[in-house]
């Protein structure tokens, strides 16, 4: 698993620099060709970037982010590729972006200064984005890059860029803003160095309104929302991000922002996690990173981030110890594999949220009552479903004759249903192809059910806590009343 | 793996009886046995029933087996010698209904329908031929169906898919209870048994009462024979009836402990309606209770004697009936060799050994009255069948009607 982890984020700053040969291009004119084309083009790739970062394999995405590029790349026909090289390009972004696996560097020989110029600029506004390094210290132009790197020897000179790149994000530190998100806004730049004056005054006013000094000088707020436009940033979503928390220092702000975006969420996640827990603008830097380092150790990081947050967006706020709490009681109590954990962990990000003895309940019902494995849990999707409905569900087949819990040598005298039939299926589907019953049977059953468990629940305290007293009841010669 | 807590106990089928605990109630008395019996006697029913029924009923016997597994649906005896019309406005106010009002009504309805139209057609014809049209009609379709099932019968039920619960019954001034809980499909043979003002009628295997409480409802009881085979349950029929009838009518009730078998030579071509509520292995009883089940190995020999049982009594119930007599025959099982074969044997028998001619009375039109409220079985051969169903979780009930013919 780890091998195949592919590095993610270029998170020290030192390295690349100099890799570059210490000289990056701000994002200027050079990029300024067929305007509006490619910034839909970038912008399109960021959704398809977007929705790719929502699958959970590592291995699955890096091919269709390429489908995606290709067929981005196919109607845009020939002028297309002199420009970014838009293949290569995507690949880049998506090396830079979560967790793909990196294609091979001899792919990229088509215009092959491409890719270079694509890295190069947003190696110079990955390291302009965070300040470490001054715009106006960075002169290098394009040329001066070519010459750096001869053309023949690219895929060799490819190759220490993107390794040193690797090294870089097995190391766990930052001041990187975000890990190369795609630029809707290359062109943005390009043609306006200064973010327009419209969203400037925009959220100056959002900020008087907000009644916090607006202690940072116009241009600097101006950097700051360029950077947010380069990390993909929509105009209101960016006036969303300001409203939220809105005494918070802009820096901050960036600061938590990036560091989101380091951890290979999108635009739209990040804007979502922060709507849903605005607490996590609040968290230091340090704090952010030590949960993306414990996410990544439960392999919840990049592409599988996406989904997890989206199902639970306060991930971030979770005390650890109850997401670690999580992980014991199926790691502990009910005795799952490590690769079983994290897979219920990308399949059901909901088990975060809920009880560990509700957890464990959940899984002792189906592995005793109903006799099935860990295999079966794990791929069955048991944790998304509430145990009442899970009960209803069985307790319906076994009482229909269509389940039967396994005798101790686990056999069974009829065929039972897959776990993954009965919880996974709608509710339809499982009255019509399981149980074959109708839809007010199995109301009036859930009725029935749910008052006899609830009975249950009153004789077992009383049986608990009673003694041996008890009364005689009126016994055997009792029918049913004749 | 954790030990199993106290919630998790529940997980076991079988409750802490599955632990080879036995029930709450007996776990210190000291006759009784220490451990469980391996395989429970319930288990043991449903395996049986499976077995059988899956073959009879096929496709509907899940719907069948669910229902008998899940709690049943009880409805509410009207108490007439209590203040019925309080009682009657206090269940209704539960939001119940009287099935028997009601399926009456809906079938008067139907019945107005054809009958006009036929005498508008007459309206120009003769008297005689008139009145003739009329008895046609009555021939083809019992007119007045109220005629046709005892009378003053008034038992409340909730609506269809209703899970509600009866409150118990309280006693009134007087100390008699409003209404008496039962399993509404018990009414049935009772309804069907269609007991005239001025019967004599005779109720073979009485206890614990709720038929017999029902057929003195009805008020038209010249005298009332109840009988069971065990006293205990005789002594319990009695404190029901104590509680629910006053003295003066339970003065026309007759109460012996004697072996209904043996009717024939007791008391012969006596009665005009006979009640015969056989011992049967009473399913929905079986399935959920473990207490003195018929499954229970220690029960074998008696449960496979049951069919002759069965038949010996609906024998002496027939040759206690006088000709023209009534006798309906009536189980809580499921199971044919219960049901239907006890009643051609014993027709059979009858024909054969006593020159008794039997007819056996078709009661479709009965099942059609009820079949809102109950769920029926369509393929009875002889007599109907009332089928357990989620949403009218009654019976099982099989009843077959039979006349004494001259």
């Amino acid at each position: 698993m780890r091998s195949q982890r592919s590095p993610s984020h270029p998170v020290s700053p030192g390295p690349l620099p100099s890799e570059l040969g210490g000289a990056v291009h701000p994002v200027q004119s050079p990029w300024g060709r067929g305007g509006a084309e490619t910034c839909q083009l970038l912008g399109s790739r960021a959704k398809a970037q977007g929705c790719n970062t929502g699958a959970s394999s590592p291995a699955r995405t890096g091919a269709p982010a390429e489908g995606a590029a290709s067929g981005l790349c196919g109607p845009a026909g020939e002028p297309r590729r002199q420009r970014a090289g838009p293949g290569a390009a995507e690949r880049a972004a998506c090396w830079f972006q979560a967790g793909r696996r990196l294609q091979p560097p001899g792919d990229m020989h088509s215009s092959s200064l491409g890719p270079i110029r694509e890295l190069s600029g947003r190696a110079a506004w990955v390291l302009q984005g965070c300040r470490l390094v001054p715009s106006t210290h960075l002169p290098v132009t394009r040329q001066s890059w070519l010459c750096a790197f001869p053309s023949a020897g690219l895929p060799a000179s490819f190759c220490p860029l993107l390794s040193s790149g690797r090294r870089l994000a097995s190391v766990a530190s930052s001041e990187w803003s975000g890990g190369g998100l795609s630029s809707a806004s290359w062109e943005q730049d390009s043609n306006e160095p200064a973010p327009s004056g419209k969203l400037l005054e925009a959220v100056r006013l959002s900020l008087a309104a907000q009644q916090r000094q607006a202690d940072i000088g116009n241009s600097e707020l101006g950097k700051m929302l360029n950077s947010f436009s380069d990390m993909g940033f929509s105009n209101t979503q960016i006036m969303q991000l300001f409203g939220l928390q809105p005494k918070l220092a802009p820096q901050t702000r960036l600061a938590v922002v990036s560091e989101l975006l380091l951890l290979g969420l999108d635009a739209d996640s990040t804007l979502k996690v922060l709507q849903k827990s605005p607490e996590v603008l609040r968290m230091t830097a340090q704090q952010l990173r030590h949960r993306a380092d414990y996410l990544r150790r439960l392999d919840l990081g990049e592409g599988n981030l996406q989904r997890v947050v989206s199902h639970c967006p306060s991930i971030f706020t979770l005390s650890w110890k109850k997401i670690d709490a999580v992980v014991r009681v199926f790691k502990e109590k009910c005795i799952f594999t490590v690769d079983q954990v994290t897979e219920i962990l990308h399949r059901c990000p909901n088990v975060l949220l809920e009880e560990p003895n509700d957890l464990e309940y959940k899984f002792q019902y189906v592995y005793f009552r109903m006799g099935v494995k860990h295999k079966a849990v794990v791929k069955s999707g048991l944790f998304q479903t509430p145990i009442a409905e899970v009960k209803n569900r069985h307790i319906f087949l076994e009482r229909l004759g269509l389940y039967q819990t396994p005798d101790k040598k686990g056999q069974t005298q009829i065929v039972n249903p897959k776990l993954k039939e009965i919880v996974q299926v709608s509710e339809g589907d499982f009255l019509a192809k399981i149980a074959h019953s109708s839809l007010e049977e199995f109301e009036v059953f859930k009725k029935l059910l749910a008052r006899e468990e609830g009975e249950g629940d009153q004789d077992i305290a009383s049986e608990e806590t009673d003694s041996a007293s008890e009364g005689e009841g009126e016994m055997s010669d009792s029918e049913e009343g004749n | 793996m954790a030990a199993l807590r106290g919630s998790a106990r529940r997980l076991l089928p079988g409750g802490l009886a599955g632990l080879g605990l036995p029930p709450r109630r007996y776990r210190y008395k000291e006759k009784w046995a220490g451990t469980a019996p391996k395989i429970s006697a319930t288990r043991l029913a449903l395996q049986n029933f499976d077995m059988n029924y899956s073959v009879q009923f096929g496709s509907l016997w899940p719907s069948i087996r669910v229902s008998l597994l899940s709690e049943q649906k009880y409805g509410a005896l009207v108490n007439k010698f209590s203040d019925a019309d309080r009682v009657s406005r206090e269940l209704e106010l539960l939001n119940t209904v009287d099935f028997v009002y009601e399926s009456q009504k809906a079938a008067r309805h139907v019945q107005w329908d054809s009958p006009v139209e036929g005498m508008r057609g007459e309206e120009t014809a003769p008297q005689e031929t008139h009145r003739e049209q009329m008895t046609v009609e009555q021939t083809q379709m019992p007119s007045s169906l109220s005629t046709s099932i005892s009378p003053n019968i008034k038992c409340y039920t909730f609506s269809k898919g209703d899970v509600s619960r009866f409150p118990p019954a309280r006693p009134d001034a007087l100390g008699t209870l409003g209404y008496y809980l039962l399993d509404v499909a018990s009414l049935l043979p009772v309804l069907a048994l269609n007991v005239q003002p001025g019967d004599l009628v005779l109720d073979l295997c009485a206890a614990p009462g709720g038929k017999t409480l029902a057929l003195l409802q009805t008020g038209c009881c010249r005298h009332l024979a109840a009988n069971d085979i065990s006293a205990s349950r005789s002594n319990r029929l009695r404190r029901v009836l104590c509680s629910y009838v006053p003295k003066d009518i339970g003065a026309d009730v007759r109460i012996t402990s004697w072996d209904g078998r043996n009717w024939g030579e007791l008391e012969g071509n006596t009665y005009n309606r006979v009640l015969v509520d056989v011992p049967c292995t009473t399913d929905r009883h079986s399935v959920m209770e473990e207490d003195n089940n018929i499954f229970s190995r220690m029960r074998l020999k008696e449960r496979q004697m049951l069919p002759m049982l069965q038949m010996q009594l609906l024998l002496a119930g027939l040759l206690a009936a006088r000709p023209d007599g009534e006798v309906v025959y009536s189980t809580c099982s499921l199971s044919q060799l219960q049901n239907e074969y006890v009643v051609e044997r014993a027709v059979e028998v009858a024909e054969t050994e006593y020159n008794i001619s039997v007819h056996v009375e078709d009661l479709s039109y009965f099942r059609r009255l009820f079949q809102d409220t109950f769920s029926f079985f369509a393929d009875c051969r002889l007599g109907e069948l009332v089928l357990p169903h989620l949403t009218a979780n009654f019976g099982p009930m099989y009843f077959c009607k039979l006349r004494r013919e001259q």
